[in-house]
């Protein structure tokens, strides 16, 4: 018991003492809090900083492999079906060489006068769709088939594109080495055409004026012309804005030339008329 | 004077503390200093580390205040923190060494003992004995922790935490009796 006794009595002695701490000892402290506080604080913004880094990296992969899809999308692998695109379009001009030559014989039946006149008043409308109302002028008795020959042409149209993109994706050498080809055999084609029309108009009228024949040529240069836009990969700006231009001083021209004739036609039947 | 009477309530005092109002954690301090210093003081012989390690201790106090539950009292909450600091300051500085030679000792007689020693000669007593001793006799005899404690917190065995003690107390029974000599005038070498 006794050295609980004496135990006791250190404890009581120990737990009464308190000793005044040093002057400064508060500042000292206080100081100290304050370092740990503005640690706190940076190291707060430290983590910001990385935390914002972190979203800034996420999103700059994020908008890269999103752009490099984009830009795979806009190249479609079509090595398989291109195949099968080429034989349809190769079918698609088979008809339409067939329809043209149908369209040829169906000229012999039909007259002369007829195709002037349709020939004179028709507008006409760039691209593909002039080569159509050029006919359409010529086939006014068969409209189904000018119809059919219409939307033919603008699938065509449709595939070349198509084929144009993944032939010079795949292999342009290929694809230049092909339109050059497919371009002779079109200006040969229409050529063949404008002979054989000629020759039919010497058949059927005695009479061919120089006029006929340059309309005729000058049909076949559109055809043409317009063929190797489509059929071409690349269509420059210049050369479509030149063909604008030309179309649009033509038909300024021709109205002109109208209304020049409507006035001398009227100054005509006035005079005729006072002389009566 | 106004101040004090603001901070009456030592809830009150203590939340305004943990929110980091410097004012209320100055007032903690003023009020609970001087005894941690004793505290930390009955550990570490030198009073200027003893001062070092109970402001550190405090800024653990005001760094944690947000986690004391009221459960118990802040002083005592204080005091284990203090005394923590203490022993991890003790181990820092120096390697403390344990003695596991388990002896028989005779259970010297107390009865001769003069208990009327002042605070000072009693802490001179204790600053004597090794950190082990120490260390272990104010845990167990002033702050009144259990052997096992005593053992989780310095990392040792119950049984050594025992023998410590024992050699402690014997230790410090023999420079009891040999200031008591020197009082008394009678000196046995």
């Amino acid at each position: 018991m006794a050295p609980l006794k004496f135990e006791d009595s250190i404890k009581e002695k120990l737990e009464q003492r308190a000793i005044k701490p040093s002057k400064g000892s508060w500042e000292k402290l206080s100081n100290q809090m304050d370092m740990l506080e503005r640690k706190k604080r940076n190291s707060g913004t430290h983590w910001y900083v990385i935390a914002a880094s972190i979203v800034g990296v996420l999103i700059l992969t994020s908008v890269f492999f999103n752009n490099k899809n984009t830009s795979d999308s806009k190249y479609p692998q079509l090595v398989d079906t291109s195949n099968k695109e080429l034989e349809k379009i190769k079918n698609e001009e088979l008809l339409e060489n067939k329809n043209s030559k149908k369209i040829v014989s169906s000229e012999k039946t039909e007259g002369l006068e007829n195709k002037k006149k349709k020939l004179y008043h028709q507008p006409e409308v760039s691209g593909v769709n002039h080569v159509v109302s050029s006919k359409k002028h010529i086939l006014f008795n068969k409209h189904t088939n000018h119809e059919l020959m219409v939307d033919k042409l603008a699938v065509i149209e449709k595939k070349n594109s198509v084929f144009a993109e993944v032939a010079d994706s795949l292999n342009p050498a290929q694809e230049n080495h092909e339109t050059r080809i497919k371009g002779t055999l079109i200006s040969d084609k229409n050529i063949a055409n404008v002979v054989s029309q000629i020759k039919e108009l010497q058949k059927n009228d005695s009479t061919i004026t120089t006029n006929e024949i340059d309309q005729l040529l000058l049909k076949a240069q559109r055809q043409i012309t317009a063929r190797h836009t489509v059929k071409s990969n690349t269509i420059s700006a210049s050369a479509l804005l030149l063909d604008v231009e030309t179309e649009l001083d033509e038909t300024f021209k021709n109205r002109v030339f109208e209304a020049l004739k409507s006035g001398f036609q009227k100054v005509k039947t006035a005079v005729a008329e006072r002389e009566n | 004077m106004k101040i004090i009477q603001f901070y009456k309530n030592e809830t009150q005092l203590i939340k305004k503390a943990a929110k980091q109002h410097r004012d209320a954690q100055q007032h903690l301090f003023d009020t609970h200093a001087p005894k941690m210093l004793s505290v930390c003081r009955q550990y570490i012989r030198d009073v200027h580390f003893a001062e070092e390690v109970m402001l550190s201790g405090f800024l653990k106090v005001f760094i944690n205040l947000h986690t004391f539950k009221f459960e118990g009292s802040f002083e005592g909450w204080i005091r284990r923190i203090m005394i923590r600091e203490a022993i991890s300051f003790l181990r820092k500085e120096k390697k403390v060494f344990f003695t596991e030679d388990i002896q028989t000792y005779k259970e010297a007689s107390w009865d001769h003992i003069n208990t009327e020693l002042e605070v000072e000669q009693i802490q001179e007593l204790i600053d004597e004995l090794s950190d082990g001793y120490r260390m272990v006799f104010v845990l167990y005899a002033i702050e009144g922790y259990k052997h096992q404690e005593i053992a989780s917190m310095l990392g040792i065995t119950e049984s050594t935490s025992k023998t410590q003690l024992f050699k402690a107390r014997k230790a410090l029974q023999h420079k009891v009796n040999q200031q008591n000599n020197i009082s008394n005038g009678t000196i046995k070498i």
